[in-house]
């Protein structure tokens, strides 16, 4: 899976960057609009990452872009502006998805992974994890081919394990993740405690292993042991 | 103190002066010429008195003419040509004595000499002084009469634009962004005063939306540095290296990262909702809006054992943005959650033109007034941002929605009554 990442923050865009290929991502950067707009017109990417502001033009003339270049890539948005128009105007001009900073890298990897799966033509969009697997459109969840029933939200985290499978997440980034942004965070730690709980009993009730391990203080981490 | 009660109260003062001497003056004046007319007529009776007595032989029977008024003596002494002297006769029918001036003046006849005394009553002072009081009060009240009619008069016309100026400043609101125009009229100095205060109010609203702007702008400038920070984090704690206290450390920094993040999320929603920037406005089914967010909640609830009670027979639809409105019913219906017992109840209502949203709960440590401001905390210690109620507070504000709330019998109530429909963002 190649990966373009134009960012203009160096700072963001190695931590981006080093996140990702530890995820399996095979990561290219980018830094101004210049050299953002040469290397989609050189390469073929997967996906592709753009913030709004870059030095040198607006992320979303890239994104018009890219779109007339290789209309197969996913495109997601980055930007500091939260605001609604922006997010309207990129969505509509063929970008997959809107971030807005800050955001959780786990947060970023799950829908990069999202728009992968959904860009996937003819291919299966199971998502497997040894014993596990998961259909993402029919919410379906297997553990050795019997039939795990999870309610939404916690197929939804499960999903978001499985995406970030072997990464620390945070709790906060499960909170946004499940609940969106105005959620109160401090609320919501204790149902994140709760779904975990849940999940994880239901899924070992099916035969799995033992995915979930609890990260002191920091979150959690959803792997092999 | 009104200005014309003020006023009127010097002008009455100063006039009761002015009557004062003015009635001094006044019986100055009066006693001189009746004093002045009463020595002519005696002067004048005088002449013909001597007239009189020249031409006739009995004196005798002037002697007897009146004693009140006239009196004859023959005199032997020599006498001066002219007397003139106040003194006061007995008047038994009215059984006391009353003041007359008399003229004493000799006149000879048939080579005897008599000494002639002529009198006129005087007008007693009091009585002068009763005239002049009876007038001075008379003239006072109707000096006081006109002069309440006039101001009053006054007030309603000329008066009439500067309370139409107060109007208009008590109506305007700085956050609304909307310049202030005050009404001309033909008074210079009322006229000064509204260009005073426009070009004043002009420039407050300059700094105003600077200083708004700038806030937003360093909220956005935030972002940027806690993008990195957190980020940077994310990658950190991805280390297999870590020791318990080195992940403390992460730890307790991420979670300062997010509040941090959040807050800053906050100003910023909360300084957009004041810079009107969200201008996108759309029909927005409230029942729809509560029932998905309630959705939203639906775990918390269940967690801590509430019992939810929902009125929502009554559909109501509003013209409002998207975005604010999910975030007001959110940021109540979080409240309604936060400050609830457990178990408690929340009930959610929709009426006609308002929702209710009232919950159990403590009564608020904070004044009622305080309640809506910015940072101010149901309870210190917690994580709060203190900031959802500011939010509501400001969207109620920008839409002009009235936002009541109350505590009885255990329960929070807020309402917001949606009447004002024609808003602007």
């Amino acid at each position: 899976m190649k990966v373009l990442i134009i960012e203009d923050e160096e700072t963001l865009l190695r931590s981006a960057v080093s996140y990702l290929t530890s995820a399996g991502y095979i990561c290219e950067e980018a830094t101004t609009f210049a050299e953002g707009s040469e290397k989609i017109f050189l390469y073929q990417y997967d996906c592709i990452i753009a913030d709004l502001g870059l030095p040198g033009g607006n992320g979303l003339d890239l994104v018009h872009a890219l779109k007339a270049s290789s209309p197969h890539a996913g495109v997601i948005i980055i930007s500091a502006r939260n605001s609604l128009e922006d997010k309207v105007q990129g969505l509509e001009l063929g970008a997959d998805d809107y971030l807005t900073k800050p955001f959780h890298l786990s947060e970023l990897n799950a829908r990069i992974k999202s728009i992968l799966r959904r860009r996937k033509f003819g291919g299966s969009k199971e998502v497997a994890f040894n014993e596990i697997k998961i259909i993402p459109d029919s919410f379906d969840v297997y553990v050795n081919q019997t039939q795990v029933v999870l309610t939404r939200k916690e197929f939804n985290l499960l999903l978001f394990f499985v995406a970030n499978r072997g990464k620390v997440v945070t709790k906060e980034s499960i909170a946004e993740h499940l609940w969106g942004d105005y959620t109160d965070s401090v609320n919501s730690y204790d149902f994140i405690y709760n779904h975990i709980s849940n999940l994880r009993k239901k899924l070992l009730d099916h035969g799995s292993r033992d995915y979930v391990q609890t990260v002191y203080g920091l979150g959690y981490k959803f792997g092999e042991i | 103190m009104k200005l014309l009660i003020k006023t009127n109260r010097y002008f009455l003062a100063v006039s009761l002066i002015v009557f004062l001497l003015g009635g001094i003056l006044f019986y100055l004046l009066f006693k001189g010429i009746i004093d002045n007319h009463l020595t002519y007529k005696l002067r004048e009776r005088r002449n013909y008195l001597e007239k009189q007595l020249s031409r006739t032989d009995s004196v005798i029977f002037y002697q007897n003419y009146s004693a009140n008024t006239l009196s004859i003596v023959s005199s032997n002494s020599k006498l001066p040509l002219e007397i003139l002297s106040d003194t006061a006769i007995y008047d038994s029918v009215e059984r006391k004595f009353i003041p007359f001036r008399q003229l004493t003046f000799p006149v000879a006849n048939k080579g005897k000499l008599y000494k002639v005394q002529t009198r006129r009553a005087i007008i007693e002072q009091k009585e002068i002084v009763a005239g002049v009081v009876a007038l001075e009060v008379v003239l006072f009240l109707a000096f006081v009469a006109s002069l309440t009619i006039i101001n009053h008069r006054l007030s309603k016309r000329l008066w009439r634009p500067f309370y139409e100026m107060l109007d208009t400043l008590n109506e305007y609101k700085l956050d609304r962004h909307e310049a202030l125009t005050l009404k001309r009229n033909s008074i210079t100095e009322f006229n000064e005063l509204a260009s005073c205060i426009e070009r004043m109010t002009t420039k407050i609203n300059h700094e105003f939306t600077i200083q708004k702007e700038f806030i937003e702008n360093a909220s956005h400038e935030i972002q940027t540095p806690l993008a990195i920070i957190k980020t940077e984090m994310e990658v950190l704690i991805q280390s297999p290296v870590l020791s318990e206290r080195q992940m403390q450390s992460i730890s307790g920094a991420t979670a300062a990262a997010n509040r941090l993040s959040k807050l800053n999320e906050a100003l910023l929603i909360l300084a957009r909702i004041e810079n009107r920037q969200f201008h996108v406005v759309e029909d927005i089914c409230v029942n729809d809006l509560l029932i998905h967010s309630l959705e939203n909640f639906e775990e918390l609830i269940a967690m801590k054992s509430i019992k939810l009670v929902r009125c929502l027979q009554e559909r109501l639809y509003i013209k409002m943005n998207r975005y604010l409105a999910e975030i007001l019913v959110e940021n109540l219906l979080n409240n309604a959650i936060k400050h609830n017992h457990s178990p408690g109840v929340i009930m959610v209502a929709v009426e006609k033109n308002e929702i209710v949203i009232s919950n159990m709960g403590d009564r608020p440590r904070n004044r009622l007034d305080q309640l809506f401001g910015r940072f101010v905390k149901g309870n210190p210690q917690s994580e709060s941002l203190g900031l959802g109620l500011p939010i509501v507070k400001a969207i109620c504000e920008v839409y002009m929605y009235t936002l009541t709330y109350t505590y009885e019998d255990k329960f929070h109530r807020v309402t917001i009554g949606f009447s004002n429909k024609g808003a602007e963002v």
